[in-house]
């Protein structure tokens, strides 16, 4: 058994990709670490309060992180994409980034239709005197610019580098800005519903009562319906269904994941002798529960943020595919996957925007689970008793 | 067992109601001038949906009865050409609001109000004796003398047994009594028509109810069951809508209706019947459509998880014994690919492979089967990580120590400790399987939920939308209670453990 050579605290590749045994854990409260900041943890010390001293939360966090090979490649890649959709205007355009034109420099038309003497290359080509230059972006060609004469067509075929979808419409310009929708869409709506779940789950945990029962039937209601569903339902009612209400509509149900994990956090802190330590010091609650109890229950919200991203990509790109509810030319992988269905031959629209979808979510979950991994040491603990008492007894 | 699922059962219920409410937020998220149309059919869809009813409370809900005063005062005040159509519309069933006030009326108002139930009167086969080329005012004698000689006429208990009488024996004379209190019976003639199951008889209902109001679907008794049924439909489905116009809401019944005339108190009558209204794409009953399009499913996801138990299980219990070894390898990447690859990809890449290897005879099993490969990867995982927490566990090691051989062990002592937390994945699992059907269905065209939907979409089928995010979440409910019941069943500690375990949010 490779027991000596792997050590303990660093669980095999096979751990990072398996779902925890969830909420098995009871009886390990107190091998929790307490990820308190150093004030905290020396104020402790001083008032002989028991605390775990550790250091700060987001440091242990990194340095986890780095050591997972996966994980780093995941975040690099979802880095790319994220920084891909960010400046999509660099990577495809019809319009110059800057141009000499007319005895004028212009910079960056390519962002506004406005301030460019041209709209498009072929007519800047026409216009332009010998004198005139311009520097363009990657691929000179707008997603939403159709060209009938030139659809289907496979990749490297003229200047299509990835080949044209059912409508002329360049697909390496359309994968670029399908990054920008699905990436808008998936850290506006983390955002959101992490906002959204952390405040009700702390506060249902942290009070209670009917608070918490409110709270809870509210989690079982909107858990019990499907997100697919509903998003779809809302984006075919609403009169002018955006990019903005399909967020909205996925973290009308998303939020629940992240309150249900931070709820059952934060019922468990409150437990802890650090907290009854700080009340009877006579700490009011709102300095408990921001000092002592939020810091080490926001750890399961930055976890499910992150598969929450995954998720709503995935979501996003399945109403692109059905093609519903999603404004007539927003780039969206899943649609022109869709179109990729209309061609048998057509493999070009369904590799490309496929690969993306896949590399965006499969990145997304390694980061997702090397973080749960870093930020819940009881299963990592867990774990590796596993790997030598059932060896030894056979 | 019972009391613990008894117990279970009835902590589902305000999760339905909650579910309800959400499904009704939906409703109220549509603007009425979103639906398109010119004016008229804006203001019959608003009417439809409910929009000019208050939310939960209406503190005077309107009735018949309310409904024939205020028309009576606006037409007292001056010309409404509104009113009096409005009147016209409601006919008999305003009667014995209107008519006894009549004397107390201006004479112009009293005119007025002759003269906007002509039509009325037409409808009730009294052209004949109706004042011919004389003046309103003579109309409006006519009106008193009516009321004089037919009060007896217009009492609910007497039309409610013309009625049953009639749908039993049919006949003209019964017919013309009945015509005479024209929209009057339309309460007891819907009664009667929710009761009965005879073809002819629901079909002489329907004739009266399309004579009292002018408006169709019309059958004979002549036409086929199955249109007299689709008749029948829309005409619950108009009386759903309308019945407040022509039922006066008097004494207990006035204080129900400051709750059951309101948006939600007509939404939930309606889901908590288990009716969900008709179609705006087909007419069809949205009932009818379910029956239709849910088994084929709800068939497809069961087939899915019985097969992600059969691989889950061994492939589980395998990979988590030999733990870091090549096998569980394979098998975490696997998963993984699976897991993270989209639904919609997986789909057409199945639908490809079986085009290109013509097995097209096999088309019925494919939807299922993308189903399945989206939906093991959550429970190999899952199972993985259970059965390694079982196997850490002191009475595992006890039987090792005891000597048991490892297929024994496996098998008696760590399998069925395992299967709790599997077993409760499959109820959680429900709602994004049900999701992803949608998908799947597209792809193939299958005639399920999913493919219903996306045709309700294009058409902009509100009834519909609003109907399946109900259902769908109900099955998941009732799906997650399921789950419950069976591991209880085999797990007898966990019904001890009813109170914290729901006390904590699934």
């Amino acid at each position: 058994m490779s027991d000596e050579s792997k050590p303990p605290d660093r669980p095999s590749l096979i751990e990072r990709l398996s779902y925890p045994p969830s909420e098995k854990h009871e009886a390990d409260r107190h091998s929790v670490v307490l990820l308190l900041s150093r004030k905290t943890v020396a104020r402790a010390a001083r008032l002989a309060v028991p605390v775990l001293p550790y250091a700060t939360a987001l440091g242990v966090t990194f340095a986890q992180l780095r050591r997972h090979r996966f994980a780093r490649m995941g975040a690099l890649l979802v880095a790319l994409i994220a920084m891909v959709g960010l400046f999509a205007e660099l990577l495809a355009g019809e319009r110059p980034l800057i141009c000499n034109y007319d005895s004028h420099i212009y910079i960056l038309p390519a962002l506004s239709k406005k301030s460019s003497p041209f709209q498009s290359t072929v007519e800047y080509e026409a216009k332009r005197s010998p004198s005139d230059w311009a520097v363009f972006p990657l691929v000179r060609h707008a997603p939403e610019t159709e060209d009938h004469a030139a659809a289907f067509l496979p990749p490297m075929r003229g200047d299509h580098v990835l080949g044209t979808d059912g409508q002329g419409r360049d697909v390496f310009a359309r994968l670029v800005f399908g990054a920008r929708t699905a990436f808008t869409a998936g850290f506006v709506g983390m955002l959101a519903f992490a906002i959204i779940g952390v405040v009700l789950g702390a506060t249902a945990g942290f009070f209670g009562g009917l608070v918490d029962a409110f709270v809870t039937r509210l989690i079982e209601v909107l858990s019990a319906v499907p997100s697919l569903v509903l998003v779809l339902v809302v984006q075919a009612l609403l009169p002018q269904a955006s990019t903005y209400t399909l967020v909205f509509a996925i973290v009308l149900t998303r939020w629940t994941e992240v309150a249900r994990l931070v709820r059952v956090e934060v019922h468990k802190v409150i437990g802890q002798d650090y907290v009854l330590a700080a009340r009877a010091l006579g700490v009011s609650e709102w300095r408990i529960l921001r000092r002592h109890v939020m810091p080490n229950a926001i750890a399961p919200a930055i976890v499910a943020g992150t598969f929450g991203i995954a998720t709503i990509v995935l979501i996003e790109s399945s109403l692109g595919f059905l093609r519903v509810g999603l404004p007539k030319d927003t780039a969206s992988w899943g649609e022109m996957l869709s179109q990729g269905r209309l061609r048998f031959d057509a493999w070009w629209l369904m590799a490309f925007p496929g690969l993306c979808v896949f590399l965006t979510v499969a990145s997304l979950n390694l980061v997702g689970e090397a973080l749960r991994d870093a930020l819940d040491p009881r299963l990592r603990d867990a774990a590796a008793s596993h790997d030598r008492e059932p060896k030894r007894s056979s | 067992m019972l009391r613990y699922a008894l117990r279970r059962i009835l902590w589902a219920v305000p999760t339905l109601i909650g579910l309800s409410v959400l499904a009704f937020a939906l409703t109220s998220l549509i603007p009425a001038g979103a639906l398109g149309g010119d004016k008229a059919t804006e203001a019959t869809r608003s009417r439809q949906m409910f929009l000019g009813l208050p939310y939960f409370l209406n503190s005077s809900p309107v009735g018949a009865d309310e409904l024939a005063a205020q028309l009576l005062k606006r037409m007292a005040t001056g010309p409404d050409a509104e009113a009096e159509a409005e009147l016209a519309r409601v006919g008999g069933a305003a009667l014995p609001y209107i008519l006894p006030r009549l004397d107390q009326l201006p004479l112009d108002a009293r005119e007025r109000v002759a003269r906007s139930l002509t039509p009325v009167a037409l409808r009730m086969g009294l052209e004949g004796s109706l004042p011919t080329g004389r003046g309103l005012r003579d109309l409006a004698a006519f009106w008193s003398h009516f009321w004089d000689d037919h009060t007896l006429d217009f009492t609910t208990s007497s039309v409610s047994r013309a009625v049953s009488r009639y749908t039993e024996h049919g006949g003209d004379d019964r017919f013309h009594a009945l015509r005479l209190v024209d929209t009057f019976a339309l309460p007891a003639i819907f009664e009667e028509l929710k009761k009965t199951q005879e073809p002819a008889r629901r079909a002489r209902l329907i004739q009266l109810a399309s004579l009292s109001t002018s408006l169709g679907p019309n059958v004979t008794e002549q036409d086929a069951a199955f249109s007299i049924d689709r008749a029948r439909d829309r005409w619950l489905e108009w009386w759903y809508v309308y019945r407040s116009d022509f039922t006066p809401f008097e004494g207990s019944e006035r204080l129900l209706a400051a709750i059951t005339e309101t948006r939600y108190g007509k939404w939930s009558a309606r889901v908590f019947s288990g009716e969900l209204g008709v179609s705006s794409r087909d007419g069809e009953t949205i009932v009818r459509k379910l029956r239709r399009r849910a088994p084929v499913t709800l068939v497809s996801i069961l087939l899915a998880l019985l097969g992600s138990y059969a691989i889950s299980i061994p492939v589980g219990l395998v990979t988590a014994r030999r733990r870091g070894e090549p096998v569980d390898f394979v098998a975490a990447a696997v998963a993984f690919i699976a897991y993270s690859i989209p639904a919609f990809v997986h789909c057409e890449l199945l639908r490809r492979l079986a085009l290109l290897g013509g097995m097209v005879d096999s088309w019925a099993l494919l939807p299922a089967a993308a189903l399945l490969i989206v939906s093991v990867a959550p429970f190999v995982r899952y199972q993985r990580a259970t059965v390694l927490d079982v196997l850490g566990q002191d009475y595992v090691r006890t039987a090792f120590a005891k000597g048991g051989t490892t297929a024994r062990v496996m098998w008696v002592h760590v399998l069925r400790n395992a299967l709790v937390p599997t077993i409760a994945l499959s109820g959680t699992q429900l709602p994004a399987l049900l999701g992803t059907t949608f998908v799947v269905e597209e792809v193939f065209a299958v005639p399920g939920l999913g493919y219903e939907t996306l045709r309700a979409v294009e058409a902009r089928d509100v009834p519909w939308l609003v109907a399946i995010v109900t259902v769908t979440a109900t099955i998941s409910v009732l799906g997650i209670l399921l789950a419950d019941l069976v591991a209880a069943v085999l797990y007898p500690h966990l019904r001890a453990q009813f109170g914290s375990h729901v006390g904590r949010a699934r």
